[in-house]
């Protein structure tokens, strides 16, 4: 019997399922616990006597150089900190800042240039009007070519990590703060350029269209009815990738720039674990100050776009 | 400020009753003052003739779970199936454990029960439909159903058909109204409209300021107490004046 | 002129503002670094390895370029996608610790769980928990994020390996830590910004403070959490692969061993299959994060 089409039955066997969803969410349920499981990890690794005798001399090397032999000694160590700060310290927090600050600068510029042909709506052969056949077969191919190969290009700006691309730039263009800049400036640009091109593809298109059927040029449309309200939020994700720009700024020192991440380097080949302590923390300052100046922006932006 | 003052009052079992009046005359306090989710500074609130305050937050918890509360604003969740939703009604009797394996795996018994009830509400080929592709009336029919399923004794509504056109309107309040009437529910719910109420309702009471007006059976209203009620002459006249 | 003043939305003056500041800050970060344009331009060894480098950008290699390949030694393809396959499972591994941790503190770091309508006033040791204990766990759990942040998963492997020596522990734990926080962080943000009403619905119905909190906070906040984990997922396989450098058994230990031996042709057959893991994983993502929130 073929059961009636609002019985349970056929709504029980009918009823929408996402196989791929279910399939994604199991894989993603289950991927942890196999790597776990197949992977070479353990936690009683941890508790080797090899790993804790690793660990008593890392703790006694902590301790401040000058305090190493004698009682803790709050002016000796604050001597220490202060001398730290004015010899490298300072300098390369600076610089770490410079770095992140000129990178989100050039992956801004860039990422908003590439988020206009990055957008469906308007990488089209006439955007924001309902499709005309005036215009040729080819002159849509030529669109959507332009539409595919920029898009294809902010993935592959955005796949390489920016400590491997830093590492393939200092080969090339030698050691200084450029290898990092372009680095940083190369991977955000990618992400940059994507978010830009969903912002400008979501803004309400009535004002573009009303533009366009006015006989506007394209370039009108994009300066003042696209980039203006888009701004906002193009800003916001400025602000939110220059967070990352500083965390990122401070490692790829670790390659040879003279960011907080050479001097890291330095302490960790050095086996100065004390200074190493101390550049860390240098470093998760000025990210906190990062994100306490990002958050700073966005609550602006917010604003602006409520 | 008190939302209510002076409200002395009591609801029989299986009575349909209709709480009118304008906006912040306290018909929303007195519907959640029965659920005891808003206490009162002063005097008691008697459900079953046991005093409210007097109830431990386990025994409260299990008071409420045979309350059916119709919210204004529906309270569902988009994202969730239909059954999801309905599901949600009765998880104040299971365990957590038991709760989680529900929502995510739900023996048939259960599935089969929230159908029967969705078919008696209209939409019962809407069961496995993501909540946020139905339309408004269909929602505030999910959110009937998920009160129903509680296996309530009592159905409180506030306001369900404020913002709502009038077929949608006269809709709801008699399907509300012809359930209870079938399941010998008792139903309290916030109105409006002077029609649907007394079309609908045997008893209706006047809310003003946290004070009542009036509470008689609906048939004996005159237009000039309902008048009154929203105070007609003056300026501010409320949007849905029968 | 008067289509730009007719468009221009009224708060122009925040934006304007912030790209000012960003641009003097370019600018004195460029004079601050001593930059040079002619920097960029290679030196004469920088344009030879840079040929040499790039010219083999099509030609990516199929076989070993080493001089002495050990007996037994699988073939490249097969050595990449193991490589690969370790970048996964690190990954992985490290999520299975950071969601957990970041779920934990990301929920008490939320206001949602101690405010007024979920613990209410009922009787004095409520409001007593809500006066004290709870402001406490929530700094907690704030300050606890914050550390876990701001530190970066390099900087994490570099501790660990310095206090633990050379363990899969040390990496899996340097990506754990970071990725926690950053969950956390947002969890917090989006349990905050999900619509309350599902709560209300349950509290009337009877549902315990649990289960209050398991289907009215954090169920309806559940697709944009799901979401933002597998974007994280996408970050910690690329956060796994640099971890490679610090002689992890990942891409990049690959990538560097190879770079260092100038066998180009090697280093991009690894950066090929990176590229390709990494942009699998995006469109996997991406359409598991539309399907969700559609």
């Amino acid at each position: 019997m073929i059961p009636h089409k609002e019985s349970f039955e056929y709504l029980h066997t009918h009823r929408p399922r996402s196989r791929f969803l279910q399939i994604s969410l199991t894989l993603a349920l289950l991927g942890p616990a196999i790597s776990w499981w197949i992977g070479n990890f353990s936690w009683s690794d941890l508790t080797h006597q090899r790993r804790i005798d690793n660990l008593r001399r890392f703790l006694d090397n902590i301790r401040p150089h000058p305090l190493r032999h004698q009682d803790w000694d709050w002016s000796i160590a604050w001597k220490w900190v202060l001398d730290f700060l004015t010899e490298p310290g300072l300098n390369a927090t600076l610089s770490t800042l410079a770095i992140s600050i000129l990178a989100i600068s050039f992956a801004a510029l860039w990422g908003t240039i590439l988020a206009l042909p990055a957008a469906k709506t308007l990488t089209r052969a006439s955007p924001f009007l309902p499709a005309g056949g005036s215009e040729g077969r080819w002159r849509h191919g030529a669109w959507n070519g332009l539409y595919l190969l920029t898009r294809f290009s902010l993935a592959l700006l955005r796949s390489v990590p920016e400590y491997i691309l830093a590492f393939l730039l200092l080969a090339m263009i030698g050691p200084g703060a450029w290898p990092a800049i372009l680095a940083l400036a190369i991977h955000n640009t990618g992400i940059l350029g994507r978010l830009g091109a969903e912002t400008i593809e979501n803004l309400p298109p009535e004002p573009m269209a009303s533009l366009r059927a006015l006989g506007a040029r394209r370039s009108t449309i994009i300066t003042s009815a696209i980039l203006p309200p888009a701004l906002s939020r193009l800003i916001l994700y400025f602000s939110v990738r220059w967070e990352t720009c500083v965390r990122e700024a401070t490692v790829l020192g670790m390659l040879g720039i003279t960011s907080l991440g050479f001097w890291i380097s330095e302490a960790r080949a050095h086996g100065q674990y004390d200074r190493l302590l101390l550049l860390v923390s240098l470093g998760s300052l000025l990210v906190l100050l990062g994100d306490l100046v990002s958050a700073l922006v966005r609550s602006r932006m917010r604003q602006d776009l409520r | 400020m008190h939302a209510l003052s002076s409200l002395n009052l009591a609801i029989d079992t299986g009575e349909a009753v209709a709480f009118v009046g304008p906006s912040g005359s306290g018909k929303t306090t007195a519907l959640k003052l029965i659920t005891g989710s808003v206490r009162p500074s002063r005097g008691q609130v008697l459900l079953y003739s046991q005093d409210l305050s007097s109830h431990s937050p386990g025994e409260l918890r299990r008071l409420r779970s045979r309350i059916g509360f119709i919210h204004q604003e529906l309270c569902l969740l988009p994202h969730l199936r239909v059954w999801q939703n309905i599901l949600v009604g009765r998880l104040g009797r299971h365990s957590l454990p038991a709760s989680i394996r529900n929502m995510i795996r739900p023996p048939r018994k259960i599935l089969e029960e929230i159908h029967h009830i969705l078919s008696r509400v209209g939409i019962g080929e809407k069961i496995f439909q993501r909540t946020h592709h139905l339309s408004g009336g269909q929602q505030q029919r999910v959110a009937i159903a998920r009160a129903l399923f509680q296996k309530p004794r009592i159905l409180l509504a506030d306001e369900p058909v404020a913002s709502v056109d009038p077929a949608r309107a006269q809709n709801t309040v008699e399907l509300l109204t012809q359930i209870s009437r079938e399941q010998g529910l008792t139903l309290c719910m916030s109105l409006h409209n002077l029609d649907l109420a007394r079309n609908f309702f045997q008893r209706l009471i006047g809310l003003r300021m946290g004070r009542i007006v009036f509470d008689q059976p609906a048939s004996t209203i005159e237009r000039s107490q309902w008048e009154n009620l929203y105070q007609l002459n003056s300026p501010q006249r409320p949007p849905d004046v029968p | 002129m008067s289509l730009d003043s007719l468009q221009a939305p009224p708060s122009w003056g925040h934006k304007t503002t912030c790209l000012a500041i960003l641009l003097l800050a370019a600018v004195a970060s460029w004079f601050w670094l001593e930059l040079s344009l002619t920097d960029v331009v290679p030196s004469r060894g920088g344009w030879l390895v840079a040929r040499d480098f790039l010219s083999r950008a099509l030609s990516p290699a199929w076989k070993s370029e080493a001089h002495y390949i050990p007996p037994g030694t699988p073939s490249l393809p097969w050595i990449a996608l193991g490589a690969a396959a370790q970048t996964l499972l690190f990954a992985a591994a490290a999520m299975g610790l950071a969601i957990p941790l970041g779920g934990l503190l990301g929920f008490l770091a939320s206001s949602a769980w101690w405010s007024d309508e979920m613990i209410g006033r009922r009787n004095k040791t409520a409001r007593r928990f809500r006066q004290f204990l709870c402001p406490i766990i929530w700094t907690f759990a704030r300050v606890q994020i914050a550390l876990l942040r701001s530190i970066h998963e390099i900087l994490w492997a570099i501790l660990f390996l310095a206090a633990l020596g050379l363990s899969p522990m040390a990496a899996v734990l340097a990506i754990a830590l970071p990725f926690s926080g950053v969950l956390a962080k947002i969890y917090s943000e989006l349990i905050d910004e999900a619509p309350r009403a599902q709560a209300h619905a349950l509290r009337s119905a009877g549902a315990s403070t649990p289960q209050i909190y398991l289907f009215g906070l954090v169920t309806p906040a559940l697709p944009d959490m799901i979401a933002y984990t597998f974007y994280r997922f996408e970050c910690a396989v690329r956060s796994s692969a640099v971890l490679g450098f610090f002689g992890f058994p990942t891409l990049g230990l690959y990538i560097r061993q190879s770079s260092a031996s100038l066998n180009h042709g090697e280093t991009w057959t690894y950066l090929y299959v990176l590229i390709a893991t990494i942009l699998l994983l995006e469109i996997w993502s991406g359409s598991v994060r539309r399907r969700l929130l559609s």
